[in-house]
């Protein structure tokens, strides 16, 4: 019998069901991925498996058979004994999930205390999980960790029950890319080794085709195709499942328009009669609308919930559909923004007097020039400053040092006219007290609201009404149809789609793209998400600490990375085709206000040697337009 | 009768058609109504709301004072009394004018002291009115719920108007201190810590003494005693405000430093938007929840201290009629034997209803508005 087996699940809250009739099964040593976008009810049902659903929600029906036991019988206490014990779980945000004023060391023990009785298991567990020098590691505080460190010690604490499953709820998505591929490879290792079984929630195309053995596909409460990898990937059988392929930059057609699914994924609440995806499909039947689909055998093992028989073989996907070189990109026009040496040092202040002790260097020399009507990529990870260089171009953060040029002419302060940003969280940008149309119109009272929500892919009816209203995308698109109101030409956009889902980020990139062709917008794309770089930028620079390490066009930097932090950056981004590079990068970005001697990168570069820990390497041109800063880029 | 327009009069009078106004404008407000809807599904809230109202109501009446005329002279002049009476004293003639000698217990029919009597010795004299008062009589004869209703337009003056006078302050300083900051801000919080620092009754017994002064070497100021009374409210209304706006101003500094980072008012500012403008539409919108919770709540507060001042001496005008005044006679009564005991009780029975809904509306507000209480 399998060790996990899942019956027709449904939770409900109140009146709402999040899960509604959810059945997988999961065998020992295997993964099981649950993919689905925000609010689809994946997470939900992981907690229904814990029994740690929230106030007010209950199972309000099926079985959870865990290890021959029915986890919905056990009464609290006996269910205290099976979490963390034989079911251990991992959250997304380790910050949250460690007491910030106990020890790690601590905090371990209690859970090996719990479920063992021994604690000498600490520093053991917290070696196996790869954190270095566990002695001194166990004795320090949360705070003293950084965020992958601080997801060890959380999947330390979960192992300490020795599971048999392990509930792994968004792992890696509060995690940078480099560090989210050590985490995933730990947590392979880990049940290779001990032969657990895991489930991954996700909503990560990438992650799921490096770890899962099969994938579960959810869709506002149901589970809609049941696959093991290798088929879902080659050929996955329910239309969303298509539409989602579709819509990853990564898998586009360099520059051409992304797939997208129109729409967004209904709200909870919603009372449906058929197929929940009816609404969006684009191959919807006038069947689908009255009677749920059934179960259908799709291939070996791998079922679909759909009305529309589609036989594997007419399923053309195009795995790598990106990889085609870019033939002759016309030289850049001539630059309409240039920021020469920019530097933004933030003081450390300490003691009665707030002397400043130190800098954090959060930008240190940063060149950039930006042509006209075409898009450049600032690509890094957090902490590296590339937000603090949008905010700095665009006046809203003093430069310590530096300039900004327009064509000929210095700037200073803001340029309203000329540049713009568009910010990253949708639900933080709108004032919730306002209006559309008095969003809109912020910038430009006098501007005709209605034409610039139709620009965005809006429609002027909705002008009156207030943020609260509108779903992520809407809300980005507001965002967006505010700065156009002042006809900038140049947009900085700090991650103006990491907070969306893969269906909401294609209409997004394609609305940007359209702008850019329609009004010969430039864009300064602030990101960490190589997919998106890839689909829409010309060029990219790559940041590290402060400083940008190599630039150059996009062909060339992702096809052809010299410096080795570029490659390791790419490499570490999970595949959906499930190819690994092994380029690997060990530990932690160091801190900007104690950048290393030399190369920053020198203490986690595998081809670092003595002069790099002397120097700082000099900028090295490989081509015309391609450069890096590595003593080795040649 | 000629109408007097005392200046507190006044100023509850704006005070009022304020809040009237502020309630249209929020429930015109979308965003607003939803957490108003939240405040009348309370059973609580709705109970003390109507209890706060009475309240008000009787401080209302008791705002429209008048001067009644007296029996014309034989030249046929018209004269005016030199006292100043309301509306609420008119509508309470009987309690006011019905009194007794000295002390009597609630819904006595004798005085509280023997007295010698013509004809029999000494005995408790039968009352005037007997039966009639709820609260019994005080010291002179007056009725003491008249005393306590009269009490209620000082108290709630006292908790409104203080209020008024330091929410200018409040925001103003603290919006400015959180969004430029800077030295601003230092002087700003430099501002509030100073005064802060020094003991609040320390501050206020100082200031109530030096204004007690002017207005003694000033007696042509003011044409009645009730105006002189009332300019010693008004003064001490100021002083409670200019006292106790730093704990709001470092709320709302907290917050405005909070809001400034968001997403929102960045693109505000890169949209070239001033910053006085930032401040009017994007900030505090985004904080008058904080300064509706921290009104009400600051309200029962100063009620109480309006209590404690006038009873150790540095409140009201000691003619004035307010529940400090009243606890501050009922110190004598409490130590005669027999004790007095019903003056302070009906004082404490109205101020603890009054504070209690006031606490309870706050609460009941804060429970609707603010946006991480409701998670
Ligand atoms: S059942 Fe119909 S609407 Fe649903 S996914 Fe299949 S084709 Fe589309
Ligand atoms: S300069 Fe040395 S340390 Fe720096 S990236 Fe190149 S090889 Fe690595």
């Amino acid at each position: 019998m399998s060790l996990l087996s899942v019956r027709d699940l449904s939770v409900s809250i109140g009146a709402l069901r999040p899960v509604d009739g959810v059945s997988f099964e999961l065998e020992r040593g295997e993964t099981l991925a649950l993919l689905g976008e925000s609010g689809c009810g994946k997470s939900m049902t992981a907690l229904a498996l814990m029994r740690l659903l929230p106030a007010g929600g209950r199972i309000a029906q099926g079985t959870i058979h865990f290890a021959d036991e029915d986890l919905c019988r056990l009464t609290e206490a006996q269910m205290r004994h099976v979490r963390g014990g034989k079911l251990g779980m991992i959250f997304q945000e380790p910050a949250t999930s460690l007491n910030p004023v106990m020890t790690v060391g601590e905090q371990i023990a209690e859970a090996l205390r719990f479920h063992t009785g021994d604690t000498r298991r600490v520093v053991e567990l917290l070696a196996a999980v790869g954190i270095p020098d566990p002695e001194r590691r166990a004795r320090e505080y949360p705070f003293q960790m950084s965020g992958g460190m601080k997801q060890r010690a959380m999947i330390a604490m979960a192992l300490a029950g020795a599971p048999e499953l392990l509930i792994a709820d968004e792992p890696t998505t509060a995690l940078d890319v480099t560090i989210q591929a050590q985490v995933l490879d730990l947590l392979d290792g880990l049940r290779r080794e001990r032969g657990m079984a895991m489930l991954l929630i996700t909503h990560d195309l990438g992650v799921v085709a490096r770890m899962a053995d099969h994938i579960g596909l959810m869709y506002a409460g149901h589970l809609v195709e049941m696959a093991p990898r290798a088929a879902f990937f080659a050929a996955p059988g329910h239309p969303y499942a298509r539409r989602l392929f579709e819509a990853l930059p990564e898998m586009a057609q360099e520059k051409r328009r992304l797939a997208t699914i129109p729409g967004s994924v209904p709200p909870l609440g919603t009372t449906f009669t058929g197929c929940r995806f009816a609404d969006r499909c684009s191959e919807v039947l006038p069947v689908c609308h009255r009677e749920l689909p059934p179960w259908r055998e799709h291939g070996p093992a791998h079922q679909v919930r759909c009305h529309l028989e589609v036989r594997v073989e007419q399923i053309v996907r195009k795995v790598g559909a990106g990889e085609t070189a870019s033939v002759g990109v016309p030289a850049p026009p001539p630059a309409l923004l240039t920021v020469r040496e920019l530097k933004v040092h933030f003081p450390i202040r300490r003691g009665i007097l707030q002397r400043a002790v130190g800098y954090v260097r959060a930008v240190d020399g940063v060149d950039l020039t930006l042509p006209a009507g075409r898009t450049l990529a600032l690509v890094g990870e957090s902490g590296c400053g590339k937000t603090t260089v949008g905010k700095a171009i665009l006046g809203l953060q003093a430069p310590t040092a530096g300039e900004i040029h327009w064509q000929a002419e210095k700037l200073q302060g803001l340029a309203p006219e000329r540049m713009q940003m568009v910010f990253q969280d949708p639900f933080g940008s709108l004032n919730p007290r306002m209006r559309i149309c008095e969003i809109v119109a912020e910038g430009r009272p006098s501007v005709d609201v209605a034409r610039i929500l139709e620009q965005v892919g809006l429609s002027a009816s909705m002008a009156d009404r207030y943020p609260h209203e509108f779903s992520g995308g809407q809300r980005q698109r507001i965002a967006i149809a505010r700065v156009l109101a002042v006809a900038p030409q140049v947009l900085i956009c700090d991650e103006p789609t990491s907070a969306l889902d893969v269906s909401v980020q294609a209409q997004i990139l394609n609305l940007l793209a359209e702008l850019q062709q329609t009004l010969g917008l430039s864009y300064l794309f602030i990101t960490h998400n190589i997919g998106v770089v890839n689909h829409l930028a010309h060029e990219v620079a790559v940041m590290y600490l402060g400083r940008i390490v190599e630039r150059g066009t996009v062909a060339e930097v992702l096809r052809a990375p010299r410096h080795p932090y570029t490659q390791a950056l790419l490499a570490a981004v999970p595949r959906i085709d499930g190819r690994r590079m092994d380029v690997k990068v060990a530990g932690d970005p160091p801190s900007p206000s104690n950048p290393p001697a030399g190369c920053h990168f020198h203490p986690r570069c595998p081809r670092a040697e003595a002069r790099c820990r002397e120097a700082y390497p000099p900028v090295v041109s490989v081509s015309a337009t391609q450069s890096a800063c590595c003593f080795f880029a040649k | 009768m000629k109408f007097v327009l005392l200046w507190s009069d006044a100023l509850f009078f704006l005070l009022i058609a304020a809040m009237i106004a502020g309630g249209v404008w929020a429930s015109r407000q979308p965003h607003l109504r939803a957490s108003w809807r939240k405040v009348g599904q309370s059973r609580v809230a709705i109970g003390s709301a109507a209890v706060l109202a009475v309240f008000f109501a009787i401080a209302f009446v008791d705002s429209l004072h008048y001067r009644p005329q007296l029996p014309a002279t034989p030249q046929g002049e018209v004269r005016y009394s030199t006292e100043v009476l309301s509306a609420l004293d008119a509508l309470l003639l009987p309690l006011r004018t019905q009194t007794e000698k000295t002390y009597s217990a609630p819904l006595a029919t004798h005085l509280f002291a023997k007295e010698t009597l013509d004809d029999a010795g000494r005995d408790f004299p039968p009352l005037r009115y007997p039966g009639t008062h709820l609260f019994g009589t005080d010291k002179v004869g007056q009725d003491v719920l008249y005393l306590t209703l009269k009490s209620i337009r000082t108290a709630l003056l006292i908790g409104t108007l203080t209020t008024l006078i330091m929410l200018p302050a409040a925001i103003g300083l603290g919006l400015l201190a959180g969004y430029v900051g800077g030295w601003v801000d230092d002087v700003i919080q430099y501002l509030y810590t100073t005064l802060n620092s020094i003991p609040g009754v320390l501050l206020i017994a100082a200031s109530v003494l030096m204004m007690q002064v002017v207005i003694d070497t000033h007696p042509e100021w003011f044409a009645t005693s009730a105006e002189r009374a009332d300019a010693r409210l008004l003064a001490l209304c100021a002083i409670l405000g200019i006292t106790s706006w730093t704990g709001l101003c470092r709320l709302l500094r907290g917050e405005t430093l909070k809001l400034r980072e968001l997403e929102y008012v960045q693109a505000a500012r890169a949209l070239g938007v001033s910053s006085a403008l930032i401040l009017w539409r994007h900030i505090l919108p985004n904080v008058m929840h904080i300064v509706m919770i921290a009104m009400v709540m600051d309200f029962s507060g100063l009620v109480l201290a309006e209590a404690v001042l006038s009873y150790v001496g540095i409140g009201v005008d000691p003619n004035t009629i307010s529940f400090g005044t009243m606890i501050n006679t009922a110190r004598m009564e409490l130590a005669r034997e027999p004790m007095v005991w019903w003056s302070l009780a009906a004082a404490f029975i109205f101020m603890f209803v009054l504070v209690l809904a006031a606490n309870l509306f706050a609460d009941a507000l804060r429970d609707a508005f603010d946006p991480r209480a409701s998670r």
